[in-house]
Formats: structure tokens, sequence, C-alpha cells
């Protein structure tokens, strides 16, 4: 029995053919892209294009299993695409070790697929893949994990609902009053530290909550770091939390009680402890915590700052980084004594520093098979017509409650949806094509003289200004396949698709998707109604979370 | 980019173009290369209640959305920084109706933030100070207050409100 009889049997003959003849695009090269490929590679798909724009990170290795560790520094695309090729030589793979929302990815590129699957680990990308495949109409296959749950989900553009469709909430921020006067969990302490972090060795950044804090002593020539790192520990767990106490007086409701400064004098000495001798798993004492506070801050001054006090080479935060870490961590600490929470781990802090969920290899393999699985189905079965195709349903896999794995219908695309419920067609324009040609085509068309033209959150047209009228659409940024939106005077929008061409007037496609639905003036009208489905277990968005699993060295 | 911050933001646009309350302003900000305007951006104007001490100033306001508006409120900030006890001195405004934690809601247009703000001109919150020293002057030193007040009012004068948005 050869690799290929099992599939033939499962698919049919002819359907594998039509799985040979097939061509697929993967968009991510992580813990989900990883599992796809090899499913890719054993079940034989003909043609299939890879993308991720990251390399290889020693922390990937535990379960993007394609990579191994000479792969280190190495791009995942290309990497996953040899692997593959070593268990199945008999099937073409492209790499691209680039951006998926790069311009070259156009509409053009994703109408030569038959199926695109999605193994991204963010929203933002997600949303993006997702408006490509619905403009193409192209059907997409989204898988997702989370820690121990997963999803498979089949998206039919303007069949069934598409990323989009239902209202998500929006990730958690926390309140700046709460950060900058308020503190009351460890959470709270840990975004201050992030944005202290940010403002004294980061890039001058003015919405940064703290940019007001002043730091003189830091910007002198030759500064001394640890005389710096003193101060720092002076001004910001002594003296601005004795001037928080005092200035708000009995107005302020304290969580926890008043809150108390570092028992420190002006003449204390700090000494400071080596990072790599400090537990990860201990909860530190107040003076270990300023040890090491003192540590970090002289450690980033010398590679942040040059000796005539410019901040020459100014540091990102990354979670990983220890010494960066163990500054948040001290600092999140010392401020949770001031205020009275309990300090917590460097652990703890890292995780809620980098708000982490482990990536759990079961679930990534769960979901692959299941993707691909899905894949196959709609190339051999062709695109379904209705929503209670099995080949649509979505999947959800958890490793809690009575049943592991679900299979639920979808809905149908939301005509209130911000993508799929409203008209799109494709715009053929030219190199010398100006706004005021699109403006009389929309006009004449959409029979509207208070039409709205936006493009990437620029509003090039509003009836108000004229100026721009005679500019080219390539003057102002759009380039081929980028969307322009346009709304008319009752605020129906309308997208189209730039799709150059080298001479002719501005045409218009036919529109296809739903007519988009009215905007009502009532309030209501304003916010998307559909709820994620009851029951489905499926209101945390999920995703391949980017948590990362140390890697222990036997 | 969210084209439900898209959607609504041109909305509201349109709804600030049709009516707005007199003395306000609101709109995108013009970009600098001319290529038209930034929705994302506003730039607006808050006048000074009649009858308050802030009457005869306009003062300059921008209004940052995010990608999750209207899931949350935009960023209100003076430009240049206000002396006012719930503005942060960076100019960031303290107003529980622009705390997403606290009282911001989708359905607030514009327009409700812009007269919230201005009502917040005469009626400062003294819960939760922004800044110390409006806040000090406030409860200690009304005198003192008043007088820098009508200070920021005669550089902020309405009059010359022109000249000053696009600075
Ligand atoms: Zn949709």
């Amino acid at each position: 029995m050869t690799r290929t009889s099992t599939y033939k049997r499962l698919y049919g003959k002819d359907g594998y053919q039509k799985i040979r003849d097939s061509r697929i695009f993967v968009v991510g090269a992580g813990g989900i892209g990883c599992e796809l490929l090899k499913n890719i590679a054993v079940v034989g798909f003909g043609h299939v294009e890879l993308i991720d724009l990251d390399t290889i990170d020693v922390t990937n290795l535990n379960r993007q299993f394609l990579f191994k560790r000479k792969h280190v520094g190495q791009p995942k695309a290309v990497v996953a695409k040899e692997a593959a090729l070593a268990l199945n030589k008999d099937m073409t793979i492209v790499a691209h070790h680039a951006n998926v929302k790069d311009d070259k990815f156009n509409i053009a590129f994703y109408r030569q697929f038959n199926v695109v699957i999605n193994a991204l680990d963010n929203a933002d990308a997600r949303k993006h893949v997702n408006r490509m495949c619905l403009l193409s109409n192209v059907p997409l296959i989204d898988a997702g994990t989370n820690g121990l749950r997963g999803n498979v989900i089949t998206i039919i553009p303007y069949l069934t609902e598409c990323y989009e469709c239902a209202a998500k909430p929006p990730p958690k921020t926390l309140p700046i009053c709460t950060i900058r006067s308020v503190p009351s969990k460890p959470e709270h302490c840990i975004a201050w530290a992030k944005y202290l972090y940010q403002r004294v060795f980061g890039e001058t950044d003015d919405t940064n909550v703290l940019s007001d804090i002043t730091l003189a002593s830091l910007y002198e020539k030759d500064a001394d770091p640890t005389a710096v790192a003193h101060a720092l520990v002076r001004k910001l767990f002594r003296d601005d939390v004795i001037a928080a106490r005092d200035t708000v007086e009995s107005n302020m409701v304290w969580s926890f009680g008043p809150p108390r400064p570092v028992e420190l004098g002006d003449d204390d000495v700090i000494k400071p402890v080596e990072i790599t001798t400090l537990s990860d798993t201990e909860v530190l004492a107040e003076e270990m915590n300023m040890r090491a506070f003192v540590e970090a801050v002289c450690v980033l001054y010398r590679m942040a700052f040059n000796h005539t006090g410019e901040k020459a080479s100014p540091l990102s935060f990354d979670k990983d980084e220890p010494v960066g870490m163990a500054f948040v961590a001290a600092a999140a600490n010392l401020r949770m004594i001031c205020y009275k929470i309990d300090p917590i781990t460097i652990f703890d802090a890292r995780s809620i520093a980098g708000s982490i969920v482990p990536a759990v290899s079961t679930t990534n393999s769960m979901v692959s098979g299941l993707a691909i699985h899905r894949a196959a189905t709609l190339i051999t079965k062709g695109k379904p017509t209705s929503l209670d195709d099995p080949v649509l349903r979505t999947n959800y896999v958890t490793f809690f409650g009575a049943k592991p794995l679900q299979a639920i219908i979808p809905l149908g695309a939301n005509p209130a949806c911000q993508v799929c419920g409203r008209k799109a067609t494709g715009m053929h324009c030219t190199a010398t094509s100006t706004l005021g040609d699109l403006v009389d085509v929309l006009e004449k068309k959409l029979e509207d003289d208070d039409v709205a033209i936006e493009a990437g959150g620029t509003l090039l047209w509003t009836g108000d200004e004229t100026a721009a009228r005679k500019r080219t659409l390539v003057d102002l940024g759009i380039a081929d396949s980028h969307t322009i939106n346009v709304t008319d005077s009752d605020d129906k929008e309308y997208v189209l698709v730039a799709l150059y061409r080298s001479h002719g007037p501005i045409e218009l496609d036919e529109m296809i998707g739903y007519d988009p639905a009215p905007l009502d003036d009532d309030d209501e009208g304003l916010e998307m109604k559909r709820q994620p489905e009851p029951g489905s277990d499926s209101d945390v968005e999920l995703e391949e979370s980017d948590g990362e699993i140390e890697v222990i060295e036997l | 980019m969210s084209s439900l911050a898209r959607t609504r933001l041109n909305q509201e646009r349109r709804l600030w173009r049709k009516d707005h309350p007199r003395g306000f302003h609101a709109k995108p900000k013009t970009k600098a290369d001319g290529s038209g305007s930034d929705l994302f951006d506003w730039v607006c104007g808050i006048p000074g209640k009649e009858g308050t001490i802030w009457e005869g100033c306009c003062l300059r306001l921008f209004m940052q959305f995010s990608s999750d508006y209207p899931a949350k409120p935009p960023k209100c900030m003076f430009s240049p920084p206000l002396y006012h006890p719930n503005i942060y001195p960076s100019g960031t405004v303290c107003l529980s109706i622009l705390n997403a934690e606290e009282s911001w809601k989708p359905q607030i247009h514009v327009k409700q933030i812009l007269q919230g703000i201005q009502e917040l001109l005469d009626n400062p919150n003294i819960e939760s100070p922004a800044q110390s020293p409006a806040y000090r002057d406030y409860v200690h030193d009304r005198p003192k207050y008043d007088r820098l007040v009508r200070e920021v009012v005669r550089k902020n004068h309405v009059d010359t409100f022109d000249q000053r948005i696009n600075l």
C-alpha cells in the first residue's frame, strides 16, 4: 500500500487528482503552520505557497517541529518548505519570507488559489487575509488555537459569516488614570513599569502616559549610572509616592490605604545584584527588588545612552530579554509594595508583561488535521452553496468538558458586517486617472452628488475641498489592489479595489456582495447587533498564542 | 484598519457637518502633504461657556481615534496642555466618559464629548486630580486659580482661534 492510496480511497480517485491539481496558500509557518505543512506533504497537494515574516527562534523548537537547532535565525517559510519537500518531493512549494500585507500579495495573487489557510497568531493579519479572500472571492479556512482550545472556521465569501461578521470585544486596556495614580492590581503596576521602561530607555514617545515625568539627572554629561539608578529609586518610589499621598489628601480612595514610600535616605547606598542570580519563581523582598532595579538601570543605561548623556541607541522592551524584564519586574514590584499590593515573581511578571498563554502542540496538531481535511474536501467537492453543507461546520476543539470536538453549523454572512455587508467591486484605472475622474464616475453611478472618498484612513474627497480633484490616484497613494471606501449621502458604503491597467477611462466592475445596510441615525444602529453564537464557547477569540514555553536543555 | 471605526467616523463627520453647537469646531486634520485629511485625527475647538470664568476663549483640542473606536473612546488632548485640575500635564483629558472602563459608551457622539469637556472646564472634579498646580490652586488658593484661568482665556481668545487651529 502506498502513502497515497489512503487518500485516494478517502477522496476518490478523481477527487485525489483535483487535490494534486490544486493550488493552496498557507499564511503562517509557526506552530500551526508546521503541522499544516506536514499534513499537506503527507496528503500530497500539488502546489503550495507558504508565507511567514519570521525567522526561527530557539523558543520555537519545542513545537514547531519542522525546525531544528541548526535552523535558528533562518526564515521559517524557507526552512518549512525544505522540511516538507523532504517528506514528499512530488509537490511544488513556493516559500515567501515576507509580510502578507505587502502590496505584491494582491487580488490577482489570491485569485490563483483554490483555498487559503490561515495559521496566524494575530487578529490584524487575520482580518487582512479575510478581507483579501472576500474581495478575491476565494474560500478561507482559519485555524486558531489558544492553549488547550482551538477552532477551525471555513469562510465562503458572502455565504458564511466572515472573520469580522460578529462584533468582537476589544482587547482589554487599562485606564491611564489607574495606571498613573491609583494602581490596585499587579497588572496596573506592570503596565506602569513597561511605560517607565519605554520612557527612560526607549524612543521618545509623547503618547507615553508617563511622558511628563522629569528625569533631568539622566541626561547629564558623564552621568554615573549608579547615581542615576539611585536618583530614580528615590524619585519614583519615595518622593513621588510621598507627593501622591499628600497631594490628593482625603479625596482619593486608595484600595489598600494610603501609599507608603520605600525606606531610603538620601545617603543610603543600594548594592546592585547580578540579574542572573535572581530567582524567577520566588517573590523578591523590597530590598532585593531595589538592588535588582539599580543593577538593571545601570546595564540598560549603558546600552541606551552615550557619554554625553544623549539617548543614542533607544531600547525596546522584550519580555525575553532578562535585564529589561528584571527592570520591569523590580519597578512593578516596588510600586506594588508602595501601594500595598502583594508583589509577584519575575515569572509571573513576565507572563503579565507578555500576556502569555502557553502554546500546546496537541491542539495545534488537531486543528491542523481538521483544516487540511476541510481544504481537501472543498477542493474535491467544489464550493458549497448552502450553510448546511457539512464541509462548512465550524469545529471547536477543547480539552475541557464532555465534548472535546464540536461541529457547529456556521451563521450566514451578516448584512451589517463591515466587510461582507457591503458592495465591493473592481475599479479599473490607469496611472493618469485623477481623483476628479473617479468622483465623476461615482456621482453618475450612485446618482449622488455628495459622496465621500477615503483610503487608508485619509479622507481624499468630501465635497468640501476641491483642491485635490486634479491629483492622480497614484499620487494620492492608491496603488494596485488598494481599497478605496466610498460613502454616499445616506452613509451607505462601497468598497472599490484599484485594478491598474495601461489605458482606458475609469470603469467599475459589477458590484458583488450585499447591498450595504443603511446606518440608522438612531443610536442603536451604530452597533453591530450580532453576538457570538450561544453555547458555542466561542466568546473568546482564539488565536495561536505567541506564548513561548521555555526550551529546557538536557 | 477597522472599517467599523472608519464607517462610524465618516458618519460622525456628516453628523457634525449637518448640525453642531455654536462656537465649537471639529474636523479631520488636514494632512501636511495636502493629500486630504486624516479621518482618525481630528482638530477641535472648545469655547468657554458664557457666564463662567472661561468665557471668551476657544481652546484647541486634538481628538485621536484608534482602530478600536467606537468600542474605545478617542484620546482627547488639549494642545497646548491646559491649566486645569483634570487635565494631565501632557494635555490629556481625564474624564469618565472618555474612559473605556468607566462611562464611555459607543453611542456617545463627538458633539457630546466636546460638550462634556466644555462642562468640565468650569466644573472640575476634585475627586480625580490629574495635575498638581491647578488642583492645588483650585483647592487652596481660588483667587490665584481664577487669575491663572483668566490668563489662559486671554492667551486662547476666540478671535485668534483661526490662527491657532493649524499651528
Ligand atoms: Zn463579514
